[in-house]
């Protein structure tokens, strides 16, 4: 049986284990899934919590953790989401605005930087979500080094490119496109705000040394709603 | 009997070179059986050759074949010396192409085989199958000797010469010393040899596929192994003539596929929302299961489409073509396994159109209308089978109504005649067709190949998209996709047509018509803006209206579009876009004819649109000018000049003693420019001198949208431009700028330009040759080569890019060549790039065919006729033939 893994911790305020556990069962519904709940008891080492919770996630079925998000740190909610092949939804931790507990998600953001992996990682999710009606938003930011070349005519470019753009990354239908220019993590949590979004999927690397995943942890810190992060696949040989 | 090697097996060759001795036939016996394959060949369609080292009578005598087409039979005799052509009276002595090495001769067919020897015979039959578009790719030579490759022959040997390099050559012979690397030998002798010939003939009669020569240097291939490439091969992989054409998509349905067949000038829709009218789908068939990874190629030498299915017991294989000899005809056949490959109904509708069917004289029409406009089709298809394979021939005949619904009925007449012609015939006019194309237009860059063929393919997808000879509506994108909604923006009139009219002088002539056509509507345009003449619109479609949008995005960003209201400069384009026709192709009546209103309104209107102020001076106010990062300028430089120019050229067309010519030549005189002779740099617009001095080396490197990246108001408070605009003066109209100002401005604005536009590249590097700084054109030439075939904009899937396709080539023509129009004299300055050696062109030009193989120290001019030609500023040169004219200045 598919579900999702509601990871509450004991020693938590309890208006972030509500939200917690709202996220995961709004999550569950969305995705046709049944919620499992597993609590962290009060007290428990942080790197063994983080070791049974990454068993947790491992049991077949798992579509995705729900844990409260953290600063980064060694351990924790991002290790576990740097070590889980499973996806991962941090919750804001506390929960930034008044967010009704069980609210269910009807509108979900796809950030794509127009890379094959990302776009593989967040084909499958959002694929569920669609099955359930939930509206996909796909969100691409301009900066320098994701701006077009060439910009031809302001009354017929966008309609063109964007069009190509949904072809190759984002296959499901009836999605919405929306461009911005500017640093991506800034964009994303904006748009989020302003298309009310109830969830924000990404794809990322797991990475999170120095310079790496800015763009990630920037939306996890900043984001007002939860953010599912979906392991990219390796690339392929050499990078470039 | 036995199949033949796998390398024969799925081949169908258009020529089969037989080796007389390998038929086994003795002195004085009767040759009966090879007399028949033969003769079959000859009735299916295949040129022959039969090379023998004995007389002409000994072979005749024997083999005595008469064919009668449509076929030819080639007797090569006593050692390859001599040629005979036999026809139905018997062997004629004579060489089928004249041997004076010049490529025109005087009966159009190609030319340029060297001495007769040993391989005199096989050289020539290999130059006259070129001649038809048959490469050597598509020859099968058998025999039971040959030569060394390259080398001398003894009596008997068939040569291998390099120009058969690509040719499938199998030895039926003993071999006992072992055969070259590249001669497949099978044995088998005599019997061998009949075999190889009935497969061939079998081939033919089950309609399996034909043969796409595999060339390097003339195709485009695809692979389909990277998913994101498969649209953009849509509209690469375009085929088109006569102003209809069909996307390169595959046949079978697949998800995001967007197959399309759009015709030029046939519109739907209202205002800005027109956009061109799909037809219906003429290629489609289903595929079950699916195809797997395939290969595409695009020969771009014969018009020919090809794909075949990879690692497939029973592969789909399809061969397309859109018939250049009769417009509005296309054809294709496929194959696959039985029960894998269903025809189904031979047209289909379009995904987005309402669409009628029915039958007419057994054949199924379809025809899509809007109620105002239309595209009908009538096709035909037979389905067969060989073995396991089941083969598909489809042949379809459109007709279109741009203003009226079509009648299918139109159709008929084309698709019967095409029918009674049969698909392999349909193919062989269409090698001949593109061949002859190929003759009067080409490229040749010694050591550059992937620049050359880069080249060949704009010039190949300019003749698709561009085809009409009755009035040419050509799109922004073409026919190749939907994208800018076909509407007709100054890249055909600045982009394109320059280039057509040195591809194909009548096609640019319907360019203009198009605007000629819809001088009426212009004329409506000014006068509902309160002023004289004839106001051409900067976006056109059906009926010349102005059908801009008025809001558009800059990524993500809403924005107001005002090139509809403001980019005037359309007006004098199209203007100079008739001068240019008339000027490059020698048309000395056009203009004093049916051009003269075009250029008297436009002309009117620049001088009802000029401000004159207390001093005397005009002014144009409120303008965008090529540079669109700055809007609602005044004295746009671009525009002023071009305006300016357009007075003075209409003022030429009226009696001296008229008055309103006097005015427009006063006026002309006080249209301020922007220029200061000093610094010889044109302001691009007034204050443009005062934004701030940003450069692209601190912005990001080109190209770029620099309006995306640093947003609209940001770019348009500097001095960054989009594409070049002062720059453009110096391409169109260089008699009216400042002499020796080109060099002074591409230093002051080349740094400032961000190539966000597609149009930009090209023109650039055609600046840049012609600034002599032909290192730096090519790069930006290889920015242009590889926008679409690279897909460097993101877009192409949408369709393709012409006016940069026009570019490249005028930056071909018009940089490195330096060939440019002056009082009915070709002007020749070329420039070599330090990566070229040499450059060869042809084109058409003054109505002449004109060669011209360029190197540092010399220029060889071939012309069909009397041309004036200068080259370098030097003597004046009246060339008739070839001309050598070596280099005098440089």
């Amino acid at each position: 049986m598919r579900h999702v893994l509601a990871v509450v911790d004991d020693a938590a305020v309890p208006v972030t284990a509500a939200a917690v556990t709202g996220t995961a069962e709004a999550a569950a519904e969305a995705l046709q899934a049944d919620v499992r709940e597993v609590h962290l008891p009060a007290g428990a080492e942080t790197g063994d919590a983080s070791a049974a919770v990454l068993r947790e996630l491992e049991r077949p079925g798992t579509l995705a953790g729900v844990l409260a998000g953290a600063a980064v740190s060694p351990a924790g909610p991002w290790h576990v989401a740097r070590h889980s092949a499973t996806p991962v939804i941090l919750v804001p931790a506390p929960p930034r605005t008044a967010v009704a507990p069980h609210a269910a998600i009807s509108r979900v953001l796809l950030p794509l930087d127009g890379s094959p992996e990302a776009a593989a990682a967040v084909t499958g999710a959002a694929g569920l979500f669609a099955r359930t009606g939930v509206d996909l938003v796909v969100l691409h930011v301009f900066d320098e080094a994701t701006v077009p070349r060439f910009w031809d005519q302001a009354a017929h470019a966008r309609q063109a490119w964007a069009q190509e753009f949904l072809a190759r990354h984002c296959a499901q239908p009836g999605v919405r496109m929306e461009l911005r220019r500017g640093g991506a993590g800034e964009q994303v949590v904006d748009v989020a705000a302003a298309e009310h979004v109830d969830l924000i999927v990404l794809g990322w690397s797991q990475r999170v040394e120095e310079g790496r995943a800015r763009t990630v942890r920037r939306i996890v810190a900043d984001a007002d709603v939860p953010v599912m992060l979906i392991p990219v696949a390796p690339r392929q040989g050499p990078s470039p | 009997m036995g199949e033949p090697d796998g390398r024969l097996r799925d081949r169908t060759f258009e020529a089969v070179v037989i080796g007389w001795y390998a038929t086994g036939v003795p002195r004085g016996a009767s040759a009966v059986p090879v007399r028949r394959r033969v003769e079959a060949l000859c009735a299916a369609g295949v040129d022959v050759a039969v090379m023998s080292g004995e007389d002409v009578g000994a072979v005749d005598g024997r083999l005595h074949v008469r064919p009668r087409g449509p076929g030819r039979l080639w007797l090569g005799a006593s050692g390859g010396t001599e040629l005979y052509e036999v026809r139905g009276d018997g062997p004629r002595p004579g060489w089928p192409i004249a041997g004076s090495g010049d490529d025109f001769s005087p009966d159009g067919r190609y030319a340029g085989i060297g001495p007769v020897d040993g391989a005199g015979s096989m050289r020539a039959v290999f130059a006259y199958l070129a001649g038809r578009g048959i490469g050597a790719g598509l020859v099968l030579i058998v025999a039971d000797r040959f030569g060394p490759p390259g080398g001398a022959v003894a009596h008997g040997e068939i040569p291998l010469i390099p120009e058969a390099g690509r040719a499938t050559a199998v030895s039926v012979g003993p071999e006992p010393g072992g055969v070259a690397p590249n001669l497949l030998h099978l044995g088998g002798g005599p019997a061998e040899l009949l075999r190889v010939l009935d497969h061939q003939v079998r081939r033919r009669r089950h309609l399996r596929i034909p043969a796409v020569d595999d060339d390097p240097a003339w195709t485009i291939r695809e692979t389909g192994a990277d998913p994101s490439r498969h649209r953009v091969a849509e509209a690469l992989l375009t085929l088109g003539s006569g102003g209809l054409a069909t996307r390169g998509s595959v046949e079978e349905p697949v998800a995001k596929s967007v197959p399309m067949v759009l015709v030029s000038g046939v519109y739907t829709g209202s205002g800005a929302g027109q956009r061109l009218l799909p037809g219906p789908r003429w290629t489609g068939f289903a595929l079950r299961p699916p195809a797997g990874e395939d290969l595409r190629m695009l020969d771009l030498r014969t018009g020919v489409l090809a794909r075949e299915e990879r690692g497939h017991d029973s592969p789909v294989r399809t061969v397309r073509l859109a018939c250049v000899t009769r417009p509005g005809v296309v054809a294709m056949r496929a194959e696959a396994g039985v029960g894998r490959l269903r025809a189904g109904p031979p047209l289909q509708p379009p995904a987005d159109g309402r669409s009628t069917t029915g039958r007419l004289s057994g054949h199924r029409w379809t025809r899509v209308t809007d109620g105002h406009a239309g595209i009908a089709a009538v096709a035909a298809q037979r389905v067969g089978r060989d073995g396991g394979v089941r083969t598909l021939e489809r042949i379809a005949a459109y007709t279109a109504g741009p203003a009226r619904p079509p009648v299918p009925r139109d159709a008929l007449a084309a698709l019967e005649a095409a029918e009674r012609l049969g698909f392999d015939r349909l193919l062989a006019e269409q090698r001949a067709a593109w061949a002859a194309r190929w003759r009067a237009v080409d490229i040749r860059i010694p050591g550059d190949p992937a620049a050359q063929l880069a080249v060949r393919f704009a010039l190949f997808q300019l003749w698709n998209n561009v085809g009409r000879y009755d009035e040419a509506a050509v799109g922004a994108r073409g026919l190749s996709g939907g994208a800018y909604a076909g509407h007709v923006f100054w890249d055909a009139d600045v982009f394109v047509l320059p280039a057509v009219v040195s591809m194909d002088p009548a096609a640019a002539r319907a360019m203009v018509a198009y605007r000629l056509h819809r001088l009426t509507a212009a004329r409506a345009r000014a006068a509902a803006s309160g002023r004289a003449g004839a106001r051409f619109p900067w976006e056109s479609a059906a009926t010349g209206e102005d059908v801009t949008p008025v809001s558009g995005h800059l990524g993500g960003e809403a924005v107001p579009v005002r090139t509809g209201q403001l980019e005037e400069h359309i007006t004098a384009d199209v203007a100079w876009a008739a001068v240019h026709y008339a000027r490059w192709s020698g048309d000395r009546a056009f203009l004093a004819g049916p051009a003269r209103p075009l250029l008297v309104e436009t002309a009117r209107y620049w001088a009802s649109r000029c401000r004159v102020d207390d001093g005397g001076r005009a002014h144009i106010d409120g303008v965008i000018g090529p540079d669109e990062y700055h809007e609602a300028v005044a004295d746009n430089a671009f525009t002023n000049v071009m305006a300016r120019w357009n007075l003075r050229r209409a003022a030429g067309l009226l009696d001296p003693g008229c008055a309103e010519g006097r005015r427009w030549r006063a006026l002309a005189d006080r249209l301020v420019d922007g220029y200061d002779p000093v610094s010889g740099r044109y302001e691009q617009f007034a204050g443009y001198f005062r934004r701030e001095p940003l450069t692209m080396a601190e912005v990001a490197a080109p190209p770029v949208a620099a309006d995306l990246l640093l947003g609209r108001e940001r770019v348009a408070a500097t001095q960054i431009i989009k594409q070049p605009d002062v720059l453009m003066l110096h391409h169109l109209v260089p008699e009216e700028t400042g002499a020796g100002s080109l060099e002074a401005n591409l230093d002051f604005y080349g740094p400032r330009t961000a190539h966000g536009s597609s149009l930009s590249p090209a023109i650039t590097a055609c600046l840049l040759a012609r600034a002599g700084r032909p290192d730096e054109a090519l790069k930006l030439l290889r920015v242009a080569l590889a926008l679409d075939l690279e897909d460097l904009t993101g877009t192409t899937a949408a369709g393709l890019h012409l006016a940069t396709f026009g570019g490249v080539w005028q930056a071909l023509l018009a940089g490195f060549a330096g060939a440019r129009v002056r009082d009915g004299t070709l002007l020749l300055d070329p420039r070599l790039p330090t990566a070229w050696e040499g450059l060869g062109l042809r084109f058409r030009c003054l109505g002449r065919r004109v060669r011209l193989d360029i190197t540092r120290e010399a220029v060889d001019v071939r012309t069909d006729g009397p041309l004036r030609v200068r080259l370098d500023a030097g003597d004046l040169r009246h060339v008739t033939g070839p001309a050598h004219l070596p280099r005098q200045s440089r």
